[in-house]
């Protein structure tokens, strides 16, 4: 298994974010993790990348346990996180440059990679533009190509699509796609049930901390099994809207 | 005089705050602020004479003094920071006896040297196996690029660049260059960027924080990025005011000079890391660096202020031990900063926007 999750749970004081998730995700899966705002989706994904350290739980990114070398898993994993974290006086260029080496690429290797993919992403123009200075879908597709830049043998993407114009997500999804025939394994949460149905093949539906729902797409349609678990907001009339 | 009004006029409807986020009132509190430093700095390089232990004393007095303000655990405004009242207070300090004496006293053992490379190389072999940050060089660059950036947007680096202009205008005008002059403006040099060794962190917002996290590397080797970053910031003008020294007042005074400031140096960046992981706070673009922790501040003109009497007193062979002593000192806080780091690194992110 690329992720194996086993009783993760996160507690910020009384507050419980996750309440016993397990999870497992292949080689060569793409997995979605969908759920509510506020469903835990963004902790958990934390918690899988090292940023939070879990109350209770073990994480294992492929066959290394975070625990106990985290160095290790985070060499071998690309993350594109919730808030993007780059450094807002560094160019988009220099962040790639700053990432490559650090993963054992070379200088060369670094810039062939980063070059092709801020122009398969439609970022090469903007390459010497700040972070802090660049929109916000430019920064995402910053945080995007540094997660992929050192070929990673397990993806974690919070919601990649969300503010990226349609012919970049298109780009995206294809080099997912690719990287999962490869083997590797990409984990995704996402609001975008529909963008997800037609990438991911399997799921976890998360709601208040928990897994209440996992399995394979394609028997039933996500949407439906989605709202099957989670509730929607009871139908009102708004007579002063229009 | 006739045409003076309206280019005043115009001047004063200047947004300044649009281009500085300050008003005009702030900004030219400040600018006042920046002369009063430079005119009493001159006036302690005259008159104040050599009172170390009854200046270690009043200095820590004042030290508590300026850098109080704020419940514990919030961002303090270091007292030159205006806003509400603060100019009164500022003014306070400012003209304060006991901060100059403060000032005078550290400025005898306080001019750093670019010497945290030394710092480096002892820490250096101590990293765990397997786990050491990668030794190519082309990662500095751009972290190093990234912590000029932010810090040169603090007025607290600024200013220190100001004076270190000042002194060196004075040490090439002056021909009988008092050395005392070098320890004032190092100390100041250092006292403004002390804030900044002290939070590290405080110039990445969090989000910057999480991308170290991400990266492949050890609490040991984020906080060694981070000191190497320190190292050339301070050590820019405080090279400057070293080179000065030696060149007109020869290698006997310079090579004092030197021991001094490495073992400044060493305490400070051991110091620095250590609080960093543990007292870190946002720092703002220009403004001047908030206080953070009084305990911090206070340990660290203890510090400071200690090894330098102790050096002061003493044969070479003292000055060389109490040396080694602050390396010993850093490179075991820096160690013990680093794992700290990877435990408290959820704290670290709360306290970051």
């Amino acid at each position: 298994m690329r992720i194996r999750a086993e009783g993760l749970v996160k507690r910020f004081g009384s507050f419980t974010a996750v309440a016993g998730v397990d999870l497992t995700v292949a080689a060569g899966e793409i997995h979605g993790f969908l759920g509510p705002n506020g469903a835990g989706k963004s902790t958990t994904v934390k918690m899988l990348t090292g940023l939070l350290i879990p109350t209770a739980g073990t994480v294992a990114i492929n066959g290394i346990s975070l625990a106990e070398d985290p160095v290790a898993v985070k060499r071998s994993i690309g993350v594109l996180p919730e808030d993007l974290a780059l450094f807002d006086a560094l160019t988009i260029w220099e962040h790639l440059m700053l990432a490559g080496p650090l993963y054992g690429l070379t200088a060369a290797e670094t810039a062939e990679r980063a070059g092709q993919l801020l122009r398969y992403l439609d970022l090469d123009q903007e390459r010497h533009t700040e972070a802090g200075q660049a929109s916000f879908g430019m920064r995402k597709k910053t945080a995007f190509a540094m997660a992929l830049l050192h070929n990673p043998k397990t993806l974690f993407l919070d919601e990649p699509f969300e503010g990226i114009d349609p012919s970049s997500a298109e780009n995206m999804r294809e080099l997912l796609v690719n990287l999962a025939a490869k083997g590797a394994a990409v984990f995704i949460t996402s609001h975008l049930l529909d963008v997800v149905e037609k990438l991911v093949g399997t799921y976890s539906i998360l709601s208040g901390g928990k897994v209440v729902a996992s399995g394979r797409t394609g028997e039933r349609p996500l949407k439906e099994i989605y709202f099957a678990h989670i509730a929607r907001p009871a139908a009102e009339e708004f007579p002063w809207l229009g | 005089m006739a045409r003076l009004g309206p280019l005043l006029g115009g001047l004063a409807k200047i947004r300044w705050r649009t281009l500085l986020g300050r008003s005009n009132a702030e900004i030219t509190g400040e600018a006042l602020l920046l002369l009063a430093a430079a005119l009493a700095a001159e006036r302690v390089l005259r008159y104040l004479p050599q009172w170390p232990l009854p200046g270690v004393v009043a200095g820590l007095a004042a030290a508590w003094l300026a850098m109080s303000g704020g419940p514990e655990g919030a961002p303090r405004q270091f007292p030159l920071t205006l806003g509400d009242r603060t100019v009164v207070r500022a003014a306070e300090v400012l003209l304060n006896p006991l901060s100059w004496v403060l000032l005078f006293v550290s400025a005898r053992v306080a001019p750093w040297a670019p010497l945290l490379a030394a710092l480096a190389l002892v820490e250096w072999p101590s990293v765990r196996r397997g786990k050491r940050l990668s030794a190519g060089p082309s990662r500095w660059p751009a972290l190093l690029r990234k912590d000029l950036h932010a810090a040169a947007r603090q007025f607290d680096t600024l200013l220190s660049g100001g004076l270190t202009l000042l002194f060196l205008a004075y040490a090439v005008r002056e021909p009988r260059m008092a050395v005392e002059a070098a320890w004032m403006t190092s100390a100041m040099v250092a006292l403004f960027y002390s804030n900044l060794a002290l939070n590290a962190f405080g110039t990445d917002q969090g989000t910057g924080f999480d991308r170290y996290l991400l990266l492949p590397l050890t609490g040991a080797a984020i906080v060694r990025s981070k000191t190497w970053s320190l190292a050339v910031l301070l050590g820019a003008p405080l090279a400057l005011i070293c080179g000065v020294v030696v060149w007109r007042l020869g290698w006997a005074v310079g090579a004092t000079v030197v021991v001094e400031s490495l073992t400044l140096l060493l305490l400070v960046a051991g110091w620095g890391a250590w609080t960093s992981v543990h007292t870190p706070f946002p720092l703002r673009p220009y403004r001047f660096t908030d206080g953070g922790s009084v305990l911090a501040g206070v340990v660290l003109f203890a510090l400071c202020l200690l090894a330098g009497l102790a050096a002061a007193r003493g044969e070479w062979w003292v000055r060389f031990a109490i040396l080694g002593g602050a390396g010993l000192f850093a490179r075991q806080l820096i160690a013990a900063a680093g794992r700290r780091l990877e435990l408290r690194r959820e704290l670290i992110r709360a306290r970051l926007p």
